[in-house]
């Protein structure tokens, strides 16, 4: 029996190890993070022998940390749990730990990490529309060294990415912007351990409570990858809201989305379901601030 | 294979461990640790069961590999308590409060409290649900388990009530210690020296010929010990009520996971290598998944022989019909001709699975002798031998079977499942053979809840009087007939309703699909037929501008009136629990708000009679044991309810009673537990055994005390003179000279098998069995509110109202209720197994096939109402089964006061109450 036919596990000390031993197994090599989505699947698929490559001790994954002025870094690494629960995150990024904190279950969130969520690519992943919304950057690390890829151009499609041979996800940059309100939405049909039907985050930052500066809408589950639903978009950017302007965003949206009809749901219903998620968030950022505005 | 070297810190020791790369911690636990008590419900991080703390952290441990965990700090279930003497909090007070049914959660769930408490002492009661919301419960509603976290939180001790009675007071179970402990020993938990593992092979089709089996490349793998197909067995048919059904398909495949081979080998790998290995050459036929369209004339056949097949009843049988039942009364079309109003509905409901969180597992082992003796996950161990003998043509005294701790049965562990495997297998190899199913197995080859449709159509005047009814169900029972006729003659009776109709027409149908073989679910046809006929009875009340109180209350049958086969209601009274169901949620009073609506639905039922048989015996010391042939399934009856029935009859403390159960070889005879007949039929037996005991001892007593035996009483074990109480003597002291002077030991065993109820057998054609008795009524009543943007319904508030006769212990009968609840609420809104156009199960896991968490099920109000039954044990009646029944119709009806649409399909999901809300408004 050869080498290559018998699985190991290796826990690498440096990103560079790791992307090593991707290139020396190129095919039986897995990174296992949190093991939530990974673990599962190879006690499914037996024949295979795999080579578990565990990034559990690669320090440069993890952690989150202020980045300049209104920079902060995600270690890919950091547990869902992590992230519900980090105050730095909760104050600029809250619907990042929302998203987080709707995870599956406690313990799949002490487990799962957002890296893995990412890398794992499901369309339905809790925390890419957040990064999305938020125009986060993967930091990935690969032979060549790093580079800073934004959020949108790393999914390819239902589990694909673009992470070439021996690259690793170090984590993610995201940008912090001032007077800006954002939230997520998840639907499903438990309040726990659910895979989302349909989700969506906005984060818009407005003036005098009423007039869109700027404004992301991402959608989950809805399309061959998580999206931004650019055209919505653009329908209220620079406008001053109004119950009309937000229901013809939500059309909008529905429109830029190319679900599927499976178990969980119909495509019908789950694009009827954006239309009201993308309406009551932004409904809801719009009254929060101006609530906010007429206090302050 | 490589292996990795790790170090593990569990419990306080230290373990060296050679592990290879892809163990989960889960299996290092369990394997080479034997710590049991973690357990293992789906392996891929959805039940929570496999919860353990990992370096302060609750985690799946199913999800974890091993090699990760090197140099970390595991806490499991067993390091919970402090000392053997001791119990850690948490343990003391899942006992106290009752949140232990059938123990297989309890120690994910303790893992997760335990973590989340120490991180916050003191959550709110909603945090509380959200940190178990990863671990599932089938059997509880989750409502105690929330009460016993929250008590430890803040620190309020429990009094369970005592009185001077045994009966009506909340004796905890004796076995709850050991759950709590994980040291219970459920299916998987049971290993022999020199096992090995066993699995079975399926039809990759649902319909199909099977031409050849070439199992030559299996054999030769390394580490296989055997081999098994249809061809080296002897094989016999065997049913519940046709005897229609092999251990492995030879001709043909029936459904996408009709068992083909089966294989022996020393890991759990190999086996699954070798299953790959074995090639079947299959013919596929045509297919059918419609009961109605495989009722049709051109429909292909399932069953070629079917009137040949070996049948307990009378009916009539054609084509893929196997089964016609008829209820009929009166005259219908003068009936229909005399009302004011007729109405029409359709209903259908979708399979539900019994889904407790263990699953089947088997054990066999081969003697010296050849005698062969199975550990099983069995509701049934004396019908499990007998249907091993049967289907094997083993003679029955050369089977013993025992049942282990059963994580939850619900009906799902009555019939062969992965028992025949095992034996075939062992005898094979002569090693002792485990068989533990795997979750998708479960969803794939068990014996689920019937998928229905319902026609329902019924006539009445303009003040509410229903004068007929004319009902067609079918019952889509799948490739084997399982428990499909006596379903159907269940739902037959059903739908004649808990109401008065002199004029009735019900026609039942069950029929052969390419599917799962369907079985009886936690009270078998109770959801659906509720479902169809309590809706439907609402809509007869909406139409009439009646209050479905009201309406229900006018036609509701008192005593002494018949039900539709015509059993004579005795020691009912039906106004009384809807009018307890109806006070308790304040019908009258709730004001109506904008997609806020009130329900309620009916469901009677009948306590669970069949043959049993119990010992009841005096030690030396004058405590008791009671020798059964019953098992618990998770209930807990027989840990409950029976001992504090014995006790009481004798005159002792619960406590002093000990068991012994469920084997075949050790215990007399009984039918197996479902039916809702633990406290009422075991019950009773055990009563009677007990008041011979009783009889004895007084006997005996009145002769040294030179009294008349009708002068005693007894109590706490001591029998004294009624007239002058300083008078007595113990148990222990008679009991002690009976076994060592005089006389000999005082035991008494009695057998009985209770009298079916008569019926009208004018009235009936083609039903499985008649009726039995200890009639009971169910009525519940909810608050639900719609969110019409995405068609989620909220239950506000949950009333469940049941006349279970006597409580005996009435903490146990709040937990059947709230348990029964939540899991009608997931037939209701949630639970739905899926089946592919080819006949594949499309969710065969817990991620999709979902069960409700602790953050989804409402906190049940159990109003408990007792009208004895002369029948049971202290008059006590059979409460299990239709606990499940109303949901789907009370949410229904609630739901059409909410909005004004009628639901006519389960599970009432967002998406289809969505649907028919936009519906609605396009038109
Ligand atoms: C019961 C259950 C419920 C769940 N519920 C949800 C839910 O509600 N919402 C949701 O979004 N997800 C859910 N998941 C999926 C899963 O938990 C998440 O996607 C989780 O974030 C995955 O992270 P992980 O660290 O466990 O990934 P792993 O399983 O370790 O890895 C996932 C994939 O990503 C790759 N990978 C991991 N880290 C990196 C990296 N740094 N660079 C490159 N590749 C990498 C792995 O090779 C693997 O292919 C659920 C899973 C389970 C079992
Ligand atoms: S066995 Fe691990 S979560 Fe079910
Ligand atoms: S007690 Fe929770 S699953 Fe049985």
């Amino acid at each position: 029996m050869s080498s290559s036919s018998k699985s190991a596990y290796f826990q690498p000390r440096t990103l560079k190890e790791a992307s090593d031993l991707l290139i020396a197994h190129p095919r039986s090599a897995k990174l296992v993070a949190g093991g939530t989505d990974l673990v599962p699947a190879l006690s499914r698929d037996h024949a295979r022998r795999v080579k578990v490559i565990s990034l559990k001790k690669l320090e440069e994954l993890k952690g989150i940390r202020q980045h300049g002025k209104n920079e902060v870094f995600i270690g890919a690494m950091t547990t869902h749990s992590e992230l519900a629960e980090s105050p730095l995150i909760n104050k600029y990024f809250p619907a990042l730990s929302k998203a987080s904190s709707l995870v599956g279950s406690p313990s799949i969130r002490n487990l799962g990490t957002i890296g893995g969520n990412i890398a794992n690519a499901s369309p339905s992943a809790d925390t890419a529309p957040p990064l999305l919304a938020y125009g986060a950057k993967a930091i990935i690390r690969g032979q060549a060294g790093e580079k800073q890829v934004r959020i949108e151009h790393f999914f390819t499609g239902p589990s694909a990415h673009i992470l070439a041979k021996g690259e690793i996800l170090r984590g993610f940059v995201l940008t912090y912007q001032e007077e800006s309100f954002s939230d997520y939405e998840k639907l499903g049909i438990r309040k726990a351990m659910e895979i989302a039907i349909a989700s969506a985050c906005v984060s818009i930052g407005l003036r005098d409570g009423i007039y869109c500066q700027h404004i992301r809408i991402a959608l989950g589950a809805v399309a061959p990858t998580p999206i931004r639903a650019v055209k919505a978009e653009k329908i209220v950017e620079g406008k001053t809201i109004t119950p009309d302007l937000i229901r013809k965003a939500a059309r909008v949206a529905m429109q830029e989305t190319r679900p599927i009809s499976d178990i969980r749901a119909s495509a019908d219903y789950r694009k009827k379901m954006v239309a009201s998620l993308v309406e009551r968030l932004v409904l809801h950022a719009s009254s929060t601030r101006a609530e906010s505005s007429l206090k302050g | 294979m490589e292996t990795c070297t790790i170090s593990l810190k569990v419990n306080g020791r230290t373990y060296k461990l050679q592990v290879p790369p892809g163990e989960t911690l889960l299996r290092t636990l369990r394997d080479r640790l034997g710590l049991t008590g973690t357990k293992e419900g789906c392996g891929s991080g959805e039940c929570g069961a496999c919860m353990v703390i990992l370096d302060g952290k609750a985690i799946n441990s199913c999800l974890v590999l091993a090699p990760d965990c090197d140099g970390a700090e595991i806490l499991t279930v067993e390091g919970l308590a402090p000392d053997e003497e001791e119990l850690h909090p948490l343990q003391e007070s899942f006992i106290n409060h009752g949140a232990v049914q059938c123990g297989f959660c309890t120690p994910g769930m303790l893992m997760s409290a335990k973590s989340f408490l120490d991180k916050n002492p003191r959550p709110s009661r909603e945090e509380i649900k959200t940190a178990l919301s990863g671990n599932l419960c089938r059997c509880s509603g989750y409502k105690k388990i929330v009460d016993a976290v929250e008590a430890v939180s803040t620190n309020s001790s429990f009094h369970l009530s005592q009185g001077e009675s045994n009966i009506g007071h909340s004796f905890v179970r004796r076995d709850a210690i050991e759950h709590v402990r994980g040291i219970s020993k459920f299916g998987a938990d049971i290993s022999r020296p020199g096992m090995v593992f066993g699995k079975i092979l399926r039809s990759d089709y649902a319909h199909a010929r099977i031409k050849h089996i070439d199992t030559s490349a299996a054999q030769n793998l390394e580490g296989v010990l055997a081999v098994v197909t249809g061809q080296d067995v002897q094989q016999g048919y065997f049913g519940v009520d046709i005897k229609d059904r092999l251990v492995f398909a030879t001709d043909k495949v029936r459904y996408r996971g009709d068992a083909v081979a089966a294989v022996a080998a020393v890991t759990e790998e190999i086996v699954k290598k070798a299953l790959r290995l074995i090639k079947v050459d299959y013919e596929p036929l045509p297919a059918v998944f419609d009961a109605v369209e495989a009722s049709e004339p051109r429909a292909p056949i399932i069953h070629e022989n079917l009137q040949d097949y070996e049948i307990s009843f009378d009916t009539q049988r054609k084509g893929n019909v196997c089964t016609i039942a008829n209820v009929k009364l009166g005259d219908l079309d003068k009936g229909f001709a005399d009302s004011d109003v007729v109405l029409e509905d359709t209903f259908s409901t979708q399979i539900q699975h019994q889904a407790s969180i263990e699953g089947h597992a088997a054990l066999a082992e081969v003697d010296a002798r050849g005698r062969i003796k199975v550990w099983s996950t069995t509701q049934k161990p004396f019908a499990m031998r007998r249907y091993l003998s049967q289907s094997l043509r083993i003679p029955i005294s050369s089977i013993r079977v025992e049942a282990t701790k059963i994580g939850g049965g619900f009906g799902g562990k009555l019939e062969l499942i992965a028992e025949p495997y095992a034996v075939v297998l062992a005898r094979k190899c002569r090693r002792p053979v485990k068989i533990v199913y795997t979750r998708d197995e479960e969803f794939l080859a068990t014996t689920p809840r019937h998928k229905t449709l319902f026609w329902v159509k019924s006539g009445i005047k303009k003040d509410g009087t229903l004068l007929a009814r004319h009902v067609k169900l079918v019952y889509d029972t799948g490739a084997y007939s399982g428990n499909g006729p006596t379903t159907v003659t269940l739902s037959c009776q059903l739908a004649a309703g808990v109401y008065r109709i002199p004029n009735l027409f019900i026609e039942g149908y069950c029929v052969y699909t390419n599917k799962m073989n369907c079985g009886s679910m936690r009270g078998p046809s109770g959801p659906q037929t509720t479902f169809a006929i309590e809706s439907h009875t609402d809509n007869l009340a909406r139409k009439i501008g009646m209050d479905p109180l009201d309406f229900r209350l006018k036609n509701l049958l008192e005593k002494g009136e018949k039900t539709g086969v015509g059993q004579t209601l005795v020691d009912v009274d039906y106004k009384k629990v809807v009018n307890a169901a109806a006070d308790a949620i304040g019908w009258r009073n709730i004001k109506k708000q904008e997609n806020v609506g009130k329900g309620m639905a009916c469901i009677f039922w009948l306590s669970g009679g069949w043959a049993t048989s119990a010992t009841v015996k005096v030690n030396e010391d004058g405590t008791v044991s009671l020798v059964t042939g019953a098992v618990d399934m998770g209930t807990g009856y027989l840990y409950t309810s029976v001992p504090q029935i014995v006790a009481e009859e004798l005159g002792l403390n619960a406590e002093d009673i000990n068991l012994v159960q469920g084997d075949t070889d050790r215990t007399t005879y009984d039918h197996g537990i479902g039916g809702s007949r633990g406290t009422f039929t075991i019950g009773r037996v055990a009563q009677m055994a007990a008041s011979k005991v009783r009889e004895e001892l007084c006997k005996e007593a009145a002769e040294r005390l030179g009294v008349f035996p009708g002068d005693l009483a007894t109590r706490d074990g001591w029998i004294f003179l009624k007239a002058d109480p300083e008078k007595m003597v113990s148990f222990a002291e008679i009991s002690y000279d009976r076994h060592i002077k005089k006389g000999g030991p005082i035991f008494a065993s009695i057998q009985f098998l209770p009298e079916m109820d008569e019926i009208d057998p004018k009235r009936v054609k083609g039903l499985s069995f008649t009726a039995f008795k200890g009639n009971t009524l169910g009525c519940h009543a909810a608050i639900v509110k719609v969110n019409p943007d995405t068609g989620h319904v909220e239950i506000k508030r949950y009333v469940a109202a049941h006349d279970i006769g006597r409580a005996i212990n009435p903490m146990a009968a709040e937990g059947q209720i709230e348990g029964g609840v939540s899991m009608g609420i997931g037939f209701a809104l949630s639970e739905n197994l899926l089946i592919g156009d080819k006949g594949e199960v499309l969710n065969p896991n817990f991620s999709d096939y979902k069960l409700l968490t602790s953050l989804d099920v409402p906190e049940t109000e159990p109003v408990i109402v007792e009208v004895p039954a002369a029948y049971g044990p202290f008059g006590a009646k059979g409460l299990g089964e239709p606990t499940m029944a109303p949901p789907a119709a009370v949410i229904g009806n609630a739901i059409f006061d909410a909005t004004g649409i009628r639901m006519r399909h389960t599970p009432m999901t967002p998406e289809s109450v969505f649907g028919q809300i936009s519906k609605r408004l396009r038109k």
